[in-house]
């Protein structure tokens, strides 16, 4: 178990800044989890502290000691690829067995290694079949098994989830998940599906840009986003630009115009952005609300239905619990909207 | 210099002086020689070649360019045909055929060329059967001089456009076929307007291997020409004449076309389309009416029988006493006394065997040569630096083999570097030296493939694993190029061994390889003789081909090659 600190660490490619200074501490034991949209700089954060990419600025160290300049043999952190990177020509056993013989382990203490690490990922009737052979389920138990065996200080994960269908992409994550409980192994994980990375991670930071808007517990993050891209990230906001007003007032487009309630913290008045979560925009059949909206689309899924609504030009998303049955606002209805403020936030632009 | 960028320099060290003075030196030598006439610098040789006075040169020329133009257009009907036939309609033992279609490349040049004589030559079985058949008083469609050459070329090279189009029209996709003719489209239309686009990158590349090919043909001039004239047989002839001027002169003009080819094959447009869907698909079929489809099976089987009597000829003809096949359509008296005499006498087996030590010779050096070339090129980043690398490296593949003959004589027909690189010409090592300019670049091609074809988290995950560079090499890297070195050295292996045009302007008696041994024993009406070795050739190559996974891996070998 080591901590992991990345200080002002940045890597660009030509003019493209993949990451930009980045300052990151993540405790021992932690399961961190990297969020962000493809291109964010996500997989090269990861590649940086795997040691595949060499930083252009910043160190990073684990437990305290720089290992910036260290190979990635020379650093003792696993990692499990997008693509598993199992070795085709070899079976499932000699894929385990691959690191321990690296660092020339007995032949005996292999063995026994490799069993207990297959053990661990409930894969060890299949040590002898060739790993093309595999599932993609079962590929990803072993290329999670080889990183493991090694008993390694830190272990990033590079979306492994992405190539499984969804139902064995929950039984997946919870399986990472209860590994890392029992091995306690520092864990950083990249992915781009917020309900991962949420579901899995003690801590987590999410990116754009190459730069990270904000980090810290998935509960945290949600409810007090820090930043317009991280509540419609995370939190599926529907993001409305506007102006505030010193009476506190809100203008926008589609003529919306909405009291801010004196409990809601507020930037200084001009140019800002509402950001409102899908759950606080309540969508009333008659004129109680506060902005007249029509309905565009409605997706019943059952428990719940959500509403493509414009307001105006104005586009808006809201997501209430299903009524009775018909209930649901029909597209091509003109409904009111009541925003809950405790779901919405204002940030300045 | 950093750590790093003098590592990456390294391959480069090791290469280039080896480089520098089998390829480029003699290409050098070549140019410099043909700009000299009589001991002066000149341009008179070149004016030689554009004499309107000097018909044999414009002939040759002429010659060359229509025959090899000829060449690709019937290859590729042919080629095009059996392709089609072969991957749309369904019959019995179409998988069989299917590889057995492959053959005639696969044949060493000369063993190809003699057998297609004794089948369709002027006194081949064929002609002189028909004749008897009907009672006329001469052989009848024989194949001989220009019209000779012509078939022989699309007898090996339609080969090219089988491979090709086979595996272009395998990848179809049915889905298109389908919304063609849902659209309206006839089965003409549609495989005018989807089929023959989709395959046009594999034709361009087949047409350009196929010219390429035809203009360094030598085998074929050089037994049915007659009196006609063409650039190898020019080149040939110069050179026996003792004018090395003039041949460098040929021989550079023929080099310029081969290359000019050759870019057009490396750099031409992308071949296999990639295919976007999900799961199993079936292959697109275009519908044709029954009697067509029988038509154009019954043709395509009867193309590939005569395809395969040459084959069987050559065989049959190994058990012929000589001096028994003299007017009838077949020889009058068989015997197994062809194959006897090499128990008896021993010495029978010397051409062979140094065929084969300098066949093994030539494969050690490419497979040393090769990986590490593939690797310089496979490691280049960028892409176009990469196609240039690669073209520079596999240069001499679009040499012909008379040219680097003539090449290699005008390099090393003097001591060189103060007499550390002997005299080489009349020796032993001029062959083999010969046989590993011609043939390294496949080594270079299939590993460079097989290179870039690899996953490189692989490799990072090896490193993070904690492998070192030599383990990584070992247990990552290897088993992925093996397919492609296997391939390649087996490649290598089977046209050293069958080696004839380069051979016949460099061999010393001492070493004479099998195929110039051949040539001799038919030149002495030895016909039994020249068979049998011509037999045990071809089942040498056999083997091997058994050991790279039989016929079939030559469609994966064109993958590689091209």
């Amino acid at each position: 178990m080591s901590s992991l600190t990345l200080t002002g660490i940045s890597r660009a490619f030509g003019a493209f800044e993949a990451v930009r200074p980045t300052t990151l501490e993540i405790a021992s034991g932690e399961f961190f989890a990297v969020l962000g949209p493809s291109g964010c700089g996500k997989t090269t954060l990861l590649r940086l502290i795997a040691g595949y990419e060499p930083p252009d600025a910043g160190t990073i160290a684990l437990d305290g000691v720089d290992i910036t300049k260290a190979s990635p043999r020379e650093r003792g952190i696993g990692m499990v690829f997008q693509n598993y990177a199992l070795f085709p020509h070899m079976n499932v056993f000699d894929n385990v067995a691959f690191g321990l013989r690296a660092r020339r382990v007995s032949g005996s203490s292999v063995a026994a290694r490799v069993a207990a690490a297959l053990r661990s990922v409930k894969m060890e009737g299949k040590s002898s079949s060739p790993v093309t052979a595999l599932s993609g389920g079962e590929q990803q138990r072993v290329a999670v098994a080889r990183a493991l065996v090694l008993l390694p200080r830190l272990l990033l994960f590079d979306e492994p989830l992405s190539n499984l269908d969804a139902a064995l992409r929950v039984e997946t994550r919870d399986e990472i998940r209860e590994l890392q409980r029992s091995t306690g192994i520092t864990t950083v994980y990249v992915t781009h599906d917020q309900g991962e990375a949420m579901a899995l991670a003690d801590r987590m930071a999410v990116m754009q840009g190459g730069s990270v808007e904000q980090s810290g517990t998935p509960a945290e993050l949600y409810d007090a986003p820090a930043t317009p891209f991280v509540a419609s990230f995370l939190g599926g906001a529907s993001l409305i630009e506007g102006d505030l007003s010193a009476d506190r007032t809100f203008r926008a487009a589609g003529g919306i115009a909405l009291r801010v309630p004196a409990a809601v913290r507020a930037p200084a008045p001009g140019p800002v952005t509402l950001a409102a979560k899908p759950e606080g925009v309540a969508v009333l059949r008659g004129d109680g609300g506060e902005i007249a909206a029509t309905v565009i689309a409605a997706e019943y899924t059952g428990f719940t239905t959500a509403y493509r609504l414009g307001a105006g030009e104005t586009p808006l998303k809201a997501l209430e619990v299903s009524g009775a049955p018909g209930a649901g606002a029909q597209p091509g209805a003109r409904v009111s909207l009541r925003l809950d403020w405790t779901h919405c936030a204002l940030y300045a632009r | 210099m950093s750590r790093h960028s003098l590592r990456a320099l390294l391959p480069w060290a090791a290469l280039a002086p080896v480089f520098a003075l089998v390829v480029l030196y003699p290409m050098c030598a070549t140019i410099v020689q043909s700009l000299h006439a009589g001991g002066a610098l000149s341009l008179a040789n070149y004016r030689a070649l554009v004499d309107p006075a000097d018909r044999a040169n414009m002939e040759a020329v002429g010659n060359s360019l229509t025959v090899s133009l000829l060449s690709v257009l019937l290859s590729g009907a042919l080629g095009l045909f059996l392709a089609f036939v072969f991957t749309q309609f369904r019959f019995p033992l179409r998988g069989v055929l299917g590889r057995l279609a492959v053959l005639p490349v696969a044949l060493p040049p000369l063993v190809g060329v003699i057998a297609f004589l004794f089948v369709f030559g002027e006194t081949g079985i064929i002609p002189r059967g028909l004749q008897l058949l009907t009672g006329s008083s001469s052989a009848m469609l024989a194949a001989g001089g220009v019209s000779g050459i012509l078939l022989v070329h699309v007898y090996s090279f339609h080969v090219y456009f089988y491979l090709f189009a086979s595996a272009g029209l395998r990848s179809l996709d049915a889905s298109a076929l389908e919304a063609a003719e849902g659209l309206g489209g006839g089965s003409w239309r549609t495989f005018r307007s989807v089929v023959l686009p989709a395959l046009r990158p594999g034709l361009v590349a087949a047409s350009a291997l196929t010219f390429m090919s035809s203009m360094a043909s030598f085998t074929a001039p050089l037994l049915f020409a007659g009196g006609k004239h063409f650039l190898t047989l020019e080149i040939y002839s110069t050179k026996l004449n003792g004018d090395l001027d003039l041949a460098a002169a040929q021989s550079v003009l023929l080099t310029c076309v081969s290359l000019l080819f050759y870019l057009l094959l490396t750099l031409g447009p992308p071949r296999g389309a990639a295919y976007a869907g999900k799961g199993v698909r079936p292959p697109g079929v275009l519908r044709t009416g029954p009697l067509a489809r029988r038509l154009m099976v019954a043709s395509a089987l009867l193309v590939l029988a005569l395809e395969m009597l040459p084959v069987l000829a050559i065989v049959a003809l190994s058990f012929a006493r000589e001096g028994s096949w003299t007017t009838g359509w077949i020889p009058s008296s068989w015997t197994g006394a062809n194959y006897a005499a090499f128990v008896e006498d021993p010495g029978l087996l010397i051409p062979l065997g140094n065929s084969l030590v300098m066949a093994l010779i030539a494969l050690a050096a490419s497979l040393l040569f090769g990986v590490a070339a593939a690797a310089l090129v496979a490691g280049r980043k960028n892409r176009i630096a990469r196609a240039w690398s690669n073209i520079l490296l596999t240069m001499p593949y679009a040499v012909p083999g008379t040219v680097v003959a003539v090449s290699l004589i005008l390099a090393f027909n003097r001591e060189l570097l103060a007499g550390v690189v002997p005299v080489l010409v009349g020796t032993f090592w001029i062959l083999p030296l010969a046989y590993f300019v011609r043939e390294y670049p496949v080594v270079v091609r299939s590993v460079a493939a097989a290179l870039e074809g690899m996953d490189p988290t692989l490799m990072e995950a090896a490193a993070g694993l904690g492998a070192g560079a030599t383990r990584r090499f070992r247990f990552v890297t290897l088993p992925a190029i093996l397919p492609a070195l296997v391939s390649g050295g087996v490649l290598v292996l089977i046209a050293s061994l069958g080696e004839f045009v380069s051979s016949i302007l460099l061999y010393t008696y001492a070493s004479r390889p099998v195929s110039v041994e051949i040539l001799a024993q038919l030149r002495l009406f030895n016909i039994g003789t020249a068979s049998a070795e011509a037999v045990m050739l071809m089942g040498i190559i056999l083997i091997l081909l058994r050991v790279q996974g039989g016929l079939l891996a030559y469609d994966r070998r064109f993958s590689y090659v091209l």
